[in-house]
């Protein structure tokens, strides 16, 4: 059950994107954070069920939330969505623990296909 | 100026630069599968400028002081200007061994591997706004304009066609090597009105 949700973009328009295009059986409160810092906080502050992630942010970027969350043992599902699309930043998220990896510009239903996949929804 | 930096505002260079920033992530993974390396992209930068406060804007940033070789592609349809590449200049001797070249590099080769990093670079990018913004753009093959110049030396407003410039920066730099590539992308001024009217269509989306 996801009782709520991080997305977590330096841009409005992204979060806005990202927001709208979760499942709307998440009834959930979603929080937003502009970068890895504010992410952080919200992390320890709020616990949510789910991290959408960017990678690139000014402050932290991704890379850094993912090493932070990992040193703290913290399991909280992340699903990164990244403008950044070689295959080392892919292989560096999964290493730091991101449990899936979705490629902007987002594809209608790319988001639900893979919390499906994950077993959240 | 001042009515077309209003009109270009938060929700406009938010989207832009989300445009922008994905459009580079395509070109930057061109460019590492071309160099066999990871590339580190930075947050693209907006700036909004009348030319002659160009050297102004951009001496803000540190990599514009060393001398550099610098590359420029034109592009029109839709929205006309020119996207700009700057490469370092020690960066530029790196080159070779990131494009496997072995033995000496003759003038021709360095020439030869300039443009295709620039082509790859600018074409990638403007390829990746072009399809997020659904308008199509027809390129001009890249051309070096000058090496071993500064950014100083080299933008002087009398040698600027453009009245405004609308610049996104954009840092690229490899792992492991010195090797930095800044691009700018100017824009004519009549393409702010389709600009803005296909930017608006994308915040109505939402």
């Amino acid at each position: 059950m996801i009782k709520s949700i991080l997305v977590v973009d330096d841009s409005k328009m992204s979060r806005k994107l990202v927001i709208r295009a979760l499942p709307e059986e998440w009834d959930s409160p979603v929080h937003q954070a502009s970068n890895g810092l504010e992410a952080l906080d919200i992390v320890h502050d709020k616990s949510p069920d789910v991290i959408f992630l960017d990678l690139t942010m000014p402050e932290l970027d991704g890379f850094g939330v993912l090493a932070a969350l990992q040193k703290e043992e913290n399991k909280v599902p992340v699903i990164v969505i990244s403008a950044d699309v070689q295959t080392e930043a892919y292989e560096r998220a999964i290493g730091l623990g991101a449990r899936a990896f979705i490629q902007k510009p987002m594809g209608p239903g790319d988001i639900r296909k893979v919390v499906q996949e994950l077993g959240l929804l | 100026m001042t009515r077309l930096k209003d009109q270009f505002n938060e929700d406009r260079r938010d989207a832009l630069q989300e445009v922008v920033n994905i459009a580079m992530g395509q070109a930057g993974d061109s460019l590492a599968k071309l160099f066999g390396t990871f590339v580190e992209l930075s947050i693209p930068k907006f700036h909004l400028c009348d030319v002659t406060e160009l050297n102004q804007v951009l001496s803000k940033n540190d990599a514009y002081v060393e001398k550099m070789t610098i590359l420029r592609q034109p592009f029109s349809g839709q929205l006309r200007g020119e996207g700009i590449a700057l490469f370092n200049n020690s960066g530029v001797n790196e080159l070779a061994s990131l494009m496997g070249y072995e033995g000496e590099v003759t003038f021709g080769n360095e020439r030869e591997m300039l443009l295709d990093v620039c082509s790859i670079l600018v074409g990638a990018c403007l390829n990746g706004v072009a399809s997020q913004l659904e308008i199509s753009l027809s390129y001009t093959a890249p051309t070096i304009i000058t090496k071993d110049t500064t950014i100083e030396e080299f933008f002087k407003p009398e040698s600027i066609q453009w009245r405004y410039a609308m610049i996104m920066e954009i840092c690229l730099t490899l792992e492991q090597y010195d090797f930095t590539s800044n691009m700018l992308l100017f824009l004519s001024e009549d393409s702010f009105p389709p600009l803005m009217d296909k930017l608006d269509h994308m915040l109505d989306e939402l």
